[in-house]
């Protein structure tokens, strides 16, 4: 389970919407969201099955909260499941949602100042991906500080620069995701279902 | 805003252990949380303050025991407490490092008052009288007196931690 965290309209749909129809695995996706069905449609749109989770003001999801959602789906033969976190970067970061992997997405417009902002967050993130790199020319973007501060706070942390609309990036992050479960596979004993 | 949610599970799970394991009254939970939890301790305290009135843990103290942030330097492999989450390696100078503590989230200890007489009687809930403490819910020290010594009964609940 991959635990996907960024502030609103940092692109984490769009990103799911890039991933999924390149990714190879069969996948399912929690979306949490304080109202709106929006973005759990945006993901069936793509044949991917979906729950939409509404916190109804809540501020992060819990792991009740998600183990309510799985019961929605049908897990049998499901490779990979996604959490698509409430846009925010400060308390999704304290709660535990059983993932394997805390992912801090931000985007380019948001500036580069948000790993020394949002330390919890991208300390104990497993992966940090920095979208919309095609705003890059039009704003005011310091990437070499952005991937220094993400350095100093979590040097083992992978790294990916993406552009979700052209689709530049993510095949590298895909791999990612199949390197994390080839690795999860490889610890753990039976219930595997085998990878395409 | 988060503190209420870490507030209600604490309650939540304590007040299961405290119907099966028949525990008469609460007097002390210990929390254990680092320092990289974004916890305000007295939104905390406050929040569970408010959580159990009208529970099992009634009349209960959180107290709060903080853990330092620790990063192990990538470089030469020392752990040491950063005053933040950027604290250079004060051995080699190496800014990277990656965190080691300060995440910690766990229930060190609940002190649990022992039951005297009344194991039978069914209403008996919210008439406890704290002995010592003249009543009030916020008196200082609990009935066992110095935080170090050892308390009436002491359970170990929670997860595992190092250390």
């Amino acid at each position: 389970m991959v635990n996907l965290i960024g502030s609103p309209g940092s692109g984490k749909t769009t990103l799911l919407e890039a991933t999924l129809p390149r990714l190879g695995l069969r996948a399912a996706v929690v979306e949490g969201d304080v109202a709106t069905e929006r973005d759990a449609e945006r993901i069936r749109a793509l044949g991917v099955q979906s729950v939409q989770i509404n916190t109804q003001g809540g501020c992060h999801l819990e792991a009740h909260l998600v183990e309510r959602a799985l019961a929605q789906l049908d897990l049998e033969g499901v490779d990979l499941l996604f959490v698509e976190n409430v846009g925010n970067l400060v308390c999704p970061a304290e709660f535990d949602l059983g993932e394997d992997c805390k992912v801090a997405v931000c985007s380019v417009p948001e500036g580069s100042d948000k790993p020394l902002k949002y330390p919890a967050l991208f300390s104990q993130a497993g992966a940090v991906l920095l979208t919309k790199m095609d705003l890059l020319s039009a704003v005011r973007f310091d990437r070499e500080l952005f991937w220094g501060d993400v350095g100093r706070l979590n040097p083992k942390a992978s790294r990916f620069e993406m552009d979700s609309l052209s689709g530049e990036g993510i095949e590298a992050w895909c791999g990612r995701l199949r390197g994390l479960l080839g690795e999860k596979r490889g610890s753990t004993r039976g219930n595997l279902v085998e990878g395409r | 805003m988060h503190e209420m949610s870490l507030v209600e599970a604490l309650v939540e799970s304590l007040e299961s252990m405290a119907e099966r394991d028949r525990w008469p009254r609460v007097d002390r939970v210990l929390l254990v949380v680092g320092d990289l939890r974004q916890v305000v301790p007295e939104v905390m305290i406050f929040c569970y303050e408010v959580a159990v009135e009208d529970t099992l843990l009634a009349g209960s103290r959180l107290e709060l025991i903080s853990r330092p942030i620790r990063r192990r330097c990538v470089a030469c492999g020392i752990v040491f407490e950063g005053e933040d989450a950027f604290s250079p390696c004060p051995a080699c100078g190496s800014p990277e490092a990656e965190l080691a503590g300060g995440m910690e989230l766990y229930v060190e200890s609940v002190e649990v008052e022992a039951d005297e007489d009344d194991a039978d009687s069914s209403d008996a809930a919210g008439d406890g009288e704290r002995r010592g403490s003249g009543g009030s819910g916020e008196a200082g020290p609990g009935p066992t007196g110095d935080p170090d010594g050892e308390p009436d009964r002491f359970t170990r609940v929670g997860e595992d931690h190092p250390s």
